[in-house]
């Protein structure tokens, strides 16, 4: 009997056919399986990069916390439930590997202004070049450190507040606080262009893949 | 909760959370719920003003994984188990100051032999010029020097010669 049906018998609500897949690959990593680890980490692999590239804004130590995170899967590979999802569990490793690297790097995670901002183009150099996403992309860029943090863990990680305030060591009011303060910077920044952005948005126009790199 | 706390809520909710039920404490879902779906002038105002945010939060693309990257990540955890990492130069000077001191072992008793030799040779040659003392004269003859004093100095010669040699 395969999974799904020994999960139906059991009375199990059945996980979706990709998690399925996930959860047999992890089965077999757990024997030695090297080619099913191939597998799983061409699978998951974009996931979990991008929830560290979320936190840390650099490839390099992006790609250093994603083969981390797939070194301890290797090694140990986790123990989930019928119903986890693995790739949500990765990259949920992911953030908080990228979030202790940050850490590490600066000790205070602090409210000032950012000290490290991509010098490409300010949100309004973007927007004139006729680059919506990346004139929101420069607006995020540019807030305080734990605003940013904070919106991308909850809002492009989607981690629980509760998860999201401890990784920040924050009460979940104040994550609330820092939260709400990041979308009123983030509209008082693009004030300008916001009806022009909600447009181009309205429009599907914005860039391909690839393009900006944090989020 | 009254209604004027309830609805302060729901706007520092929406702030915070943005317009989607999903994404919203599951403490407040229920009550939060129910302000949506009133339709009150200002709670559709609310609402329209978080998803107008939504909207360009959700509009950014997604980073692209850079070339190799998994090659890479696949290639660091299939590595087999390597041995230790050897500093190179830290052997090289502990290989340095080992050969030093073999040289020193090698040098302290051919450096006893040959100052031996020399002591035998100069004392031998001394008995043997003493023997030969001619008060008379004041001079040493060549014929004063026996043969087994000169095989003595010949071995204490090639002992030396022998021991440089070794050396290097």
């Amino acid at each position: 009997m395969d999974q799904p049906l020994k999960q139906a018998a059991a009375g199990i609500p059945a996980a979706p056919a990709s998690q399925v897949t996930d959860l047999s690959l992890l089965q077999q990593v757990r024997g030695g399986d090297q080619q099913a680890f191939g597998v799983l980490v061409g699978e998951i692999y974009p996931a979990v990069y991008r929830a560290a590239l979320r936190v840390l804004r650099q490839e390099q130590e992006a790609e250093d916390v994603a083969q981390d995170v797939f070194l301890k899967i290797w090694r140990d590979p986790p123990e989930l439930r019928a119903d986890a999802n693995l790739k949500a569990w990765s990259a949920r490793v992911a953030t908080n590997g990228a979030i202790d690297r940050l850490r590490k790097k600066k000790p205070d995670i602090s409210d000032d202004l950012p000290d490290q901002v991509d010098p490409a183009v300010s949100a309004d150099e973007a927007m004139q070049a006729g680059e919506a996403a990346g004139a929101v992309q420069q607006a995020i860029d540019h807030l305080p450190e734990r605003q940013r943090l904070a919106l991308v863990l909850t809002y492009y990680q989607g981690l629980p507040n509760k998860e999201a305030a401890d990784l920040l060591d924050v009460s979940v009011d104040a994550l609330e606080s820092l939260l709400a303060r990041a979308r009123r910077a983030l509209k008082a920044t693009l004030s300008e262009h916001w009806q022009g952005l909600l447009e181009d948005f309205a429009q599907g126009g914005h860039n391909e893949e690839g393009s900006w790199k944090a989020i | 909760m009254s209604k004027t706390a309830e609805m302060k809520r729901f706007k520092d909710v929406l702030l915070a959370y943005g317009a989607n039920p999903e994404n919203w404490p599951a403490d407040d879902h229920e009550t939060l719920r129910k302000i949506a779906s009133s339709g009150g002038t200002e709670v559709q105002a609310c609402l329209r003003e978080a998803r107008e945010m939504d909207a360009v939060l959700n509009h950014l693309p997604e980073a692209r994984v850079p070339d190799g990257a998994i090659d890479r990540a696949l290639a660091k955890v299939m590595v087999p188990p390597s041995a230790p990492v050897v500093d190179l130069q830290a052997v090289r000077a502990q290989r340095s100051r080992f050969r030093d001191a073999i040289d020193m072992r090698q040098a302290i008793p051919v450096g006893i032999a040959m100052a031996a030799s020399l002591m035998l040779g100069v004392l031998a040659g001394f008995s043997d010029l003493t023997s030969t003392y001619i008060p008379d004269t004041g001079t040493i003859t060549l014929a004063s020097i026996d043969e087994d004093s000169a095989a003595e100095s010949l071995i204490s010669f090639e002992a030396f010669t022998f021991a440089e040699g070794d050396v290097q």
